[in-house]
């Protein structure tokens, strides 16, 4: 399963009304709880505490999202309803085309499809990252000029 | 360029060629914006590049005229972007190949992407990738290479041109032709997957490999032997016993 069908899932689940969905394959389990009607679950003992003080609508387990800590719990709320742009590369990132030029796109610019908001260069490469999506930049997760890894978020967009 | 389609040869047979701009590598991604199609192999090839690139905003300081800087435009969508040193590994060595030939006597690949004489830098390559999220759309390989320019700016040290090292003047479209059909023949192997034995030749091609030579990380001075480049790019010095990878910027040559 991939991230986007992750996000497909906590969405349909949200809507759904059911309060948990759990989905076992080969080597993957995902657990979905939302926060309508807390319910008690004893599969779940050890995160129950946690899980009743703050309802949160969506909590992957893993393997797809390892650290189950609240930062993972918050990044899986955002990405149910935002687009994330991530890293195709391990590299540097550059919010504009040189150091006296302006950035490519500011939190709450509108960007469409084909529109280049960022580069990450990677060992003299240079890359122009173009958006896939026309919609808003709600977030942006690096600070210009710092290294990225591989598959790490950059920019969280709300699609239009 | 006469047509050359039988042989697998496309890179110039779309071939514009301008007066002066600020850069052959920004005029192809302006027409790339405003959607203009342009064939995969298209070379932009500029007499006076008044703000070409040598990395990031350094000026690349050349006479009109007398030099080759040129860019080529290149739809690597085979090759994940993860990969995208292979393209580097490929062009650089096929324009060290097709210097070496010209001058007669070796030149070598400095990591990662110069082309040296002995200690002076002749030419580079700088490439510029166009991604659409995590999908490669099109590389921008920008070229320059000193050809009969005989004078340099005082401030820059250890460059050199062709002409100056074997003293006379070589004819700039048949130097281009010889690198788009040496460049078009190595990005012919890495598409069609045979590329193994690129990253060798690239090692064996490299400058100061495998001899001792100073370099510095952190501030840090030391002593070791380049002994490996990895496929993404990261070059691997031997010191005494132990193998240090490093990236671009985490490493100098003294």
């Amino acid at each position: 399963m991939d991230i986007k069908q992750v996000q497909e899932l906590i969405r349909f689940v949200a809507k759904s009304g059911v309060n948990e969905v759990s989905i076992e394959e080969k080597d993957f389990k995902i657990t979905i709880k939302t926060n309508q009607q807390p319910t008690y679950v004893t599969a779940v003992a050890q995160q129950a505490p946690v899980a009743v003080a703050q309802p949160v609508p969506a909590a992957p387990v893993a393997p797809v999202i390892s650290a189950a800590d609240a930062k993972a719990i918050a990044a899986a709320e955002d990405m149910a309803n935002y687009v994330t742009v991530k890293s195709p590369m391990i590299g540097t990132f550059y919010r504009s085309a040189g150091p006296d030029k302006t950035y490519f796109v500011n939190v709450g610019d509108e960007v469409k499809a084909g529109q280049v908001v960022c580069i990450i260069e990677a060992m003299k490469l240079f890359n122009e990252i173009e958006s896939e999506v026309t919609g808003r930049i709600v977030k942006i997760l690096v600070d210009n000029s710092s290294p990225v890894e591989y598959d790490q978020p950059l920019f969280l967009v709300e699609p239009a | 360029m006469q047509n050359n389609t039988i042989s697998g040869l496309f890179i110039g047979q779309n071939l514009i060629s301008l007066k002066s701009v600020d850069s052959t590598n920004n005029y192809l991604k302006n027409q790339l914006a405003k959607s203009k199609p342009l064939p995969e192999g298209t070379v932009i090839l500029a007499e006076d590049q008044f703000a070409g690139r040598g990395q990031f905003e350094n000026k690349w300081l050349s006479q009109p005229g007398k030099n080759l800087t040129f860019s080529i435009l290149l739809f690597p969508v085979f090759l994940a972007p993860l990969k995208q040193f292979l393209l580097n590994i490929a062009v650089s060595l096929a324009i060290n190949d097709t210097i070496t030939s010209f001058i007669g006597c070796d030149c070598k690949i400095k990591w990662p992407n110069d082309i040296y004489f002995k200690d002076k830098k002749i030419g580079g390559v700088l490439i510029e990738n166009i991604l659409q999220g995590s999908k490669w759309k099109y590389a921008i390989v920008g070229i320059g290479i000193n050809v009969n320019q005989l004078q340099f700016d005082d401030r820059i040290k250890n460059i050199t041109s062709l002409s100056a090292i074997i003293g006379k003047e070589l004819a700039l479209d048949t130097l281009l032709s010889a690198l788009s059909s040496s460049i078009n023949n190595r990005y012919n192997q890495l598409k069609g997957n045979d590329f193994e034995n690129h990253i060798e030749e690239y090692k064996k091609n490299l400058y100061r490999y495998q001899s001792m030579h100073a370099y510095e990380s952190n501030g840090i001075p030391f002593e070791g032997r380049i002994t490996n480049i990895k496929p993404e790019g990261q070059l691997e010095i031997t010191v005494g016993d132990e193998v240090k990878s490093f990236s671009l910027k985490e490493v100098k040559y003294l």
